[in-house]
C-alpha cells in the first residue's frame, strides 16, 4: 500500500507540474524522462517480465510515430491518430510474434532486429522528405497536451508492469523466462502468454511513437526507426533494473539526466559513456539502480524493504 | 489393480531431428497402477515420456490418454486434461519461493478452483514443504527438490503422474522414501508411470514395469515376476 501511496503522489506532483511552471526547459526535460520511461517500460513488459529479449523495438515504435503523424497531418484527430499507429504496431507485433515465438532461441530477437532494419530502409526510401508540422500547426502548438500525453504512457505502461508483478499471468510469464520448457511441462500456454506480452509491449511501443510524432515540430520518418530506439529502452531497463516494475522509470530519469548534461558538453561521446556505464551495471549490480538502492539502503541501515521474509530450518 | 486403461501408447516413434531414438514403443496404463519403465541409458525411457507428455512431438504412433488421442496437443492442454510430468533433475524454479513453485503447478484451469484445497493436501503429503514455504527453491536439499517437483505436478490435480527419474543423485535412504511415496500418491488416486535407472527399486514398488532397450520394448510383466527374471536382474538390475 505504501507503494501505491507513492506512485499515487508521484502523479499527482507530475500532473500538478504544467500549472505550477510555464517553463518550457522543465516541461521538455520531463516529457523526454517520461516518453523513455514509457517505451522502456513496454521493452521491459517482455524482456524483463518474460525473458524474450526484443532487438527490433524500434520497428514498432516507428511504425506507431510514423501512422500517427501521417493521419494527424492529414488532419485526424489526434485520439484517432495515436489510436491507428497504436492498432499499426499491435498488428505488426502479432505477425512478427505467432511464428518467431513459437521457436525456441535466437529466431525471435533476430525476426524483431530484421524488422525493425527493413521498415527503416524502406521509410528512407519511401518518404526521404523530412516531416514537417504546418504553420497553422505551429501557431496551435502547446507543451502541456504533449507533456500528460507522456505521463498518461509512463504511467500506463507503468501500471501494466505492476499487473504482471502482482498476478498470475506474470507468474506464469517469469516461470517463461526462468524454464521455458518446464513452464510448459507444468502446463503454462506459454506461446499464448509470450505472446500476450508482446502484444502488450508492441501497443505501448506504438502508442509511444505517437507521443514522439505528436510532439515533434518535424523529423524524418527513418528516424523513428532507428535503432537506438530499441538500445535505449535496453540501456535503460538495465540500468534501472530489468524486470521490476520501478526499474524503467529511475532508469530514465537517470539516463536523459546523464545525457542531456553530457550533449551539452561531449557531443556524440555520451553514447559511449552510457556503454561504459551499461557494462559496468551488469557485472556490479545486475539488478540495475534498483538493486544498488537496496544495498544502499541496507548498507546505511536503512530498511529499504518492510522486513524480510523469515527464513526457516 | 485392473482398472480402466489411462494411458496407451500405440507403435509410438519419436526422433531428435534425423536422429530417432524410440523405435516402436506400445504399453498401456490402467487406473490406479504404479508402472515402471526401466532400461539401459539411451533406451529411449525419457525420450518416451516428453513425448507422451507433448514436449517432443511423435513421429509416428498413437497416444491415448482417458480414451482420446493426446499426440500433436500442446503440453498445456495435456496437463489440463490430467496429465503431469515431473521432469528429469527436478528442473525447479530456483530464484522463487517453494510457495510460487507450487502455485506455479496449480496454473492449469482444471485446478485453479480449488488451488488452495490442493495446496494444503501437498502440504500434508511433503510437511517438509510446508516448513520451507517461503524459502528459495535453489536452496533445497537434493531430496526435498525432488519432492517439491513432485508436488509442484501434483499442482494440476492430475490422473496421470509422469515421473522421469526421481531417484537421480539422491542417497538411497531418501530413494527409498522417494519410492514409498509414489505408493502414497498412488493410494490416493492418482495413477503412476516412473521412469527410473535404479530398476531395482522401481521393480520393488511398481505394479507392473517395462523394460526398454533400443528404443522397443525388450520386456514387460509384472514388476515381481520380471524381478525374478535372471536374465533382468543381470542385465538391468545389476544384482
Amino acid at each position: 500500500m505504501r507503494g501505491a501511496a507513492a506512485a499515487a503522489l508521484a502523479l499527482g506532483l507530475l500532473a500538478a507540474v504544467p500549472v505550477l511552471t510555464g517553463r518550457s526547459a522543465v516541461l521538455n526535460w520531463l516529457f523526454l524522462v517520461l516518453l523513455h520511461a514509457g517505451i522502456a517500460q513496454s521493452w521491459n513488459l517482455l524482456a524483463g517480465f518474460g525473458g524474450q529479449v526484443n532487438l527490433g523495438h524500434a520497428a514498432f515504435f516507428g511504425l506507431g510515430a510514423v501512422v500517427a503523424r501521417i493521419l494527424w497531418l492529414d488532419g485526424a484527430a489526434v485520439p484517432w491518430a495515436l489510436f491507428a499507429g497504436v492498432a499499426a504496431a499491435g498488428a505488426a507485433g502479432l505477425l512478427i510474434g505467432a511464428p518467431s515465438l513459437r521457436l525456441r532461441g535466437a529466431y525471435f530477437a533476430i525476426g524483431t532486429l530484421a524488422l525493425a532494419e527493413i521498415l527503416r530502409i524502406t521509410f528512407a526510401n519511401a518518404m526521404p522528405e523530412v516531416s514537417a508540422l504546418s504553420a497553422a500547426q505551429l501557431g496551435d502548438y502547446a507543451l502541456a497536451p504533449r507533456y500528460y500525453l507522456a505521463l498518461l504512457l509512463a504511467a500506463g505502461t507503468t501500471t501494466v508492469a505492476w499487473g504482471f508483478s502482482a498476478s498470475r499471468f506474470g507468474l506464469g510469464l517469469a516461470a517463461i523466462r526462468e524454464d521455458e520448457d518446464v513452464a510448459a511441462a507444468i502446463g503454462i500456454p506459454t506461446f499464448r502468454q509470450k505472446l500476450l506480452a508482446l502484444l502488450a509491449s508492441t501497443v505501448f511501443a506504438g502508442l509511444a511513437g505517437g507521443v514522439f510524432a505528436y510532439y515533434h515540430l518535424s523529423f524524418y520518418p527513418s528516424f523513428a526507426f532507428s535503432p537506438i530506439w530499441t538500445f535505449d529502452a535496453l540501456i535503460i531497463t538495465f540500468l534501472g533494473g530489468v524486470g521490476t516494475v520501478w526499474g524503467p522509470v529511475v532508469g530514465a530519469a537517470f539516463f536523459i539526466l546523464v545525457r542531456e548534461a553530457l550533449a551539452l558538453r561531449l557531443a556524440e561521446l555520451h553514447l559511449l559513456i552510457f556503454g561504459v556505464l551499461f557494462v559496468l551495471v551488469v557485472v556490479a549490480f545486475p539488478g540495475g539502480l534498483m538493486q544498488a538502492g537496496a544495498a544502499l539502503g541496507r548498507r546505511l541501515g536503512a530498511p529499504a524493504r518492510p522486513a524480510q521474509r523469515p527464513q526457516q530450518g | 489393480m485392473n482398472g480402466a486403461p489411462v494411458l496407451e501408447l500405440r507403435d509410438l516413434q519419436v526422433a531428435y531431428g534425423d536422429q530417432r531414438v524410440v523405435w516402436g514403443v506400445s504399453l498401456e496404463v490402467r487406473d490406479g497402477e504404479v508402472v515402471a519403465v526401466i532400461g539401459p541409458n539411451g533406451a529411449g525411457k525419457t525420450t518416451t515420456l516428453l513425448a507422451t507428455a507433448g514436449l517432443l512431438r511423435p513421429l509416428a504412433g498413437q497416444v491415448t490418454f482417458l480414451g482420446a488421442r493426446i499426440d500433436g496437443l500442446p503440453p498445456h492442454t495435456i496437463v489440463d486434461r490430467g496429465l503431469a510430468l515431473v521432469p528429469e533433475g527436478r528442473r525447479l524454479f530456483g530464484a522463487m519461493t517453494v510457495r510460487e513453485n507450487l502455485l506455479l503447478g496449480g496454473y492449469p484451469a482444471r485446478a485453479r478452483r480449488d488451488r488452495a484445497a490442493t495446496l494444503a493436501e501437498v502440504m500434508d503429503l511433503f510437511p517438509v514443504l510446508a516448513a520451507r514455504a517461503h524459502q528459495r527453491a535453489g536452496t533445497l536439499s537434493g531430496g526435498e527438490q525432488q519432492m517439491l517437483a513432485i508436488g509442484r505436478a501434483l499442482m494440476a490435480r492430475p490422473r496421470l503422474l509422469l515421473l522421469d527419474e526421481p531417484s537421480l543423485g539422491l542417497a538411497p535412504r531418501l530413494v527409498r522414501r522417494v519410492f514409498e511415496l509414489v505408493r502414497e500418491i498412488a493410494a490416493r488416486g492418482v495413477t503412476v508411470v516412473v521412469v527410473e535407472q535404479n530398476a531395482f527399486q522401481a521393480l520393488e514398488h511398481a505394479d507392473r514395469a517395462y523394460v526398454l532397450s533400443g528404443g522397443r520394448v525388450a520386456a514387460s510383466g509384472p514388476a515381481r515376476e520380471l524381478l525374478a527374471r535372471d536374465e533382468i536382474r543381470r542385465t538391468y538390475v545389476g544384482l
